[in-house]
């Protein structure tokens, strides 16, 4: 599938999709994208090393993952990342919000999203990035 | 009164007949007396000092003596006499006939302390009975038994009333309860005291004299004096005196041994407790056990003991404490537990081991027995506890798992279609056909999923049994990877399908075997590797293979990769997006169609799994149903040839 390209802003909002499942990246690019509200795609990882690699290379505003990756898991990574910088807005984007993956998250300052508000991504981005 | 002649040659005589006697009884007597005494389990008789008894008996005779007045003159020479020799613990104080006033005021005893509520019941019992009867009483000095014997006026009554018409009084005899119970009154005896007159009764005055004329057993032993000539005065003391001297010493020497068996039988019963205790205090059979042996052969002075498990010729050695001497003796005890034997204690000692020895192993043997049974089952229920422990936390895992399994599909099956809804006019062509064959390869890999959640959850043997027919086995197998090669993207399907292989199989298990194959081997190889199908015929029937070239499947993971949930132990495997029911599913699936898993794998090689099917319903192949192991025997060839 092509993707629409966006017009670069540099005030948009910079997002990192992290997803081992190649068509659920490309959903929520386009779900990101198409709300076009300042939001901007600018990277994706499959898994929590390539994130790292990509997040040193460049810092996004926010950062959008899955839970459950091969290697690490979405909060194995968002701890290393608020480790290096505590500032870092994160949002875990899970299948099962189950109390302990919510409060671990909370813990860690991370906000939860479930799979199935899916269309409620934009938003919770834009929650985070202005928190 | 009769004339008598040559009273005190015939006293002497008697005398010495009945010390003989009374002497002779209390030295034979013995063994019986002990028998006796242990199965009454009187405790009393061992416990009570002589001294004490001599001095209770002595503070009562004087009390008596007082009250029955001048009668009581003999029975004071005799107890001065015999206050000389501390072993003689009872003497028998008889005064003369106690008879209630002529004026008929009633057979009231002259002082309160023998005016007790039991001595008067006593009393009118053997007044009414006409037959012996003995009362315990309290004196300020302690308890005592007294023995009445009824004196009638007349020749023996017929019936109560008569006699206690006739009623003349009693004779009293005092005699220390210790001594009394013990040869008399026995708590298991059969019967109550058995001071009986036998024989006729003189007519007359029915004088102690006559009394005493008749022969009288005291129980239970066979101390039977028979036709007693009565002397009157003090040879009547003298004579009854020796008699229960006799029953006295005869007890006397029972109670000595009784006492010493007694104190063995306290140690070893402190033995017994002990040992119990310390069974209790633990149920590690490396620390308790040692200590319930060691205290066990300590406390019996053993040389070895050692604990077998097990029945039979199975018996393992559990524990060996102590060492092992030359001669001695051996013992075998089993340990039973609920009627099973669980075990054997052997005991090995210097000396001979007495049947109270004995008898005190069983009980340990019991305590041991009962010790390694708790121990056993604390042991079980440990390990069920932890299996139980980590099902649920596998469990959890799956949980998690299928949450995510089934979400991820749905979610990019109902995105996608969203998107080609909002942006249908915006989309080329190509990229509307790109969008519905993502959902429809979303659709296909959820429809596996929840075919494998359902064959999880159902009951395979309750449900139809599968019927194999035959069929050309490149068939399902060439559709189903077709299906599903979308989804294997990341990874080169190789296929090499023999179209001539006729297996007798369901294609519906061809289905659920391959697809959880292929997803196996997807998931542990690596992106871009190859994964190669096979159609080829062996010998027994048709192959169908799938390999990987991924790391393999690792050592520790072998017997437990086709458990319930179990996903691998390796970091590589911990990451990957699985449930951990694939292999049970094909496992189920291989015993319903009859087929056996070959599994071959090699670190840095691959894995190969190559099932094998039947090529005809009456030619089943051999371990069907199995999984079994190979080595890759050959170096590794193409798959489908």
């Amino acid at each position: 599938m092509e993707q629409r390209t966006v017009r670069a802003d540099p005030t948009d909002v910079r997002v990192m999709v992290v997803d081992d499942e190649h068509d659920m990246r490309t959903l929520l690019r386009m779900l990101i994208d198409e709300a076009n509200h300042g939001l901007r795609v600018t990277d994706e990882a499959a898994d929590g090393e390539e994130a790292l690699d990509r997040w040193h290379r460049e810092r996004p505003t926010v950062i959008v993952l899955d839970n459950r990756m091969p290697g690490m898991t979405g909060l194995e990574l968002a701890a290393q990342i608020r480790q290096l910088d505590p500032d870092q807005r994160i949002v875990l984007f899970t299948a099962y919000a189950d109390p302990a993956t919510v409060g671990s998250a909370a813990q860690l300052g991370v906000s939860c999203l479930a799979k199935t508000e899916i269309d409620k991504v934009p938003d919770s981005i834009w929650a985070a990035a202005r928190s | 009164m009769t004339p008598w002649g040559g009273r005190r040659a015939q006293a002497g005589v008697l005398l010495a007949l009945l010390a003989a006697v009374g002497v002779g009884f209390a030295m034979d007597s013995r063994e019986s007396d002990r028998a006796q005494l242990r199965q009454d389990g009187v405790r009393t008789a061992a416990e009570q000092s002589v001294a004490d008894q001599a001095g209770r008996v002595a503070a009562a005779a004087a009390t008596v003596q007082r009250a029955l007045g001048a009668g009581g003159t003999a029975a004071r020479e005799a107890a001065a006499k015999d206050r000389s020799e501390p072993a003689l613990a009872s003497r028998l104080l008889v005064g003369p006939a106690f008879r209630p006033a002529a004026a008929g005021a009633g057979s009231e005893f002259p002082t309160a302390a023998l005016a007790a509520p039991g001595l008067r019941a006593a009393a009118s019992t053997a007044t009414d009975t006409g037959a012996p009867t003995a009362a315990a009483v309290s004196l300020p000095t302690g308890t005592i038994v007294v023995v009445l014997w009824p004196l009638y006026e007349r020749t023996a009554p017929l019936n109560t009333a008569q006699r206690r018409g006739d009623a003349d009084g009693w004779l009293l005899a005092l005699v220390p309860t210790s001594v009394f119970e013990a040869a008399v009154r026995a708590p298991l005896a059969p019967v109550e005291p058995r001071l009986r007159l036998l024989g006729p009764r003189e007519s007359g005055t029915g004088s102690v004299d006559d009394v005493l004329k008749e022969a009288f057993t005291v129980a239970p032993g066979p101390l039977t004096v028979d036709r007693l000539v009565i002397f009157g005065g003090p040879a009547v003391l003298f004579v009854l005196g020796i008699l229960i001297v006799g029953l006295a010493v005869r007890g006397q020497r029972g109670k000595e041994a009784l006492a010493g068996e007694l104190a063995a039988a306290e140690q070893q019963l402190t033995l017994l407790g002990d040992l119990g205790a310390t069974a209790q205090s633990g149920l590690d059979v490396s620390l308790t056990l040692p200590a319930v042996l060691t205290q066990l052969q300590q406390g019996l002075g053993l040389s070895q003991l050692v604990v077998r498990s097990g029945g039979g010729e199975d018996a393992v050695e559990v524990l060996v404490v102590g060492e092992r001497v030359t001669g001695g003796t051996g013992l075998s005890l089993p340990l039973y537990r609920a009627l099973r034997t669980v075990g054997v204690l052997e005991v090995f000692s210097r000396h001979p081991v007495s049947s109270a020895q004995e008898r005190t192993l069983r009980s340990a043997a019991d305590i041991i027995a009962g010790f390694l049974h708790n121990s056993e089952l604390f042991e079980r229920e440990q390990l069920a506890v932890a299996r139980l422990r980590n099902l649920d936390r596998l469990k959890d895992d799956f949980l998690g798992t299928v949450s995510h399994e089934l979400r991820t599909p749905l979610t990019i099956i109902v995105g996608f279609l969203a998107m080609l809804k909002s942006r249908w006019t915006k989309m080329s062509e190509d990229e509307r056909i790109a969008a519905f064959d993502t959902v429809s390869n979303h659709a296909t890999a959820l429809t596996a999923l929840v075919n494998d959640l359902l064959d999880f959850v159902t009951d395979r043997r309750t449900v139809d049994q599968v019927q194999p027919v035959p069929m050309v086995l490149a068939e399902p197998v060439g559709d189903i990877v077709e299906r599903f090669r979308p989804l294997f993207a990341d990874h080169s399907l190789v296929v090499a399908l023999d179209p001539t292989v006729v297996a007798s199989t369901d294609t519906r298990a061809i289905e659920r075997i391959l697809t959880n194959l292929l997803s196996n081997a997807a998931k542990y190889s690596p992106a871009q590797s190859v994964i190669e199908v096979g159609v080829r015929s062996v010998g027994e029937g048709a192959a169908l293979v799938v390999r990987d070239h991924g790391a393999g499947i690792a050592p520790e993971d072998q017997q437990l990769i086709f458990e319930r949930f179990y996903r691998g132990s390796t970091d590589a495997a911990r990451g990957t997006r699985g449930t951990g029911i694939g292999l049970t599913i094909v496992k189920t699936w291989l015993e319903l169609v009859g087929a056996r898993l070959e599994v071959r794998s090699a670190a840095g090689v691959g894995t190969e799994m190559t099932v094998v099917f039947p090529a005809d319903v009456a030619d089943p192949v051999q371990e069907a149903g199995q999984i079994v192991w190979r080595e890759f025997s050959e170096p590794l060839r193409s798959v489908g040839r």
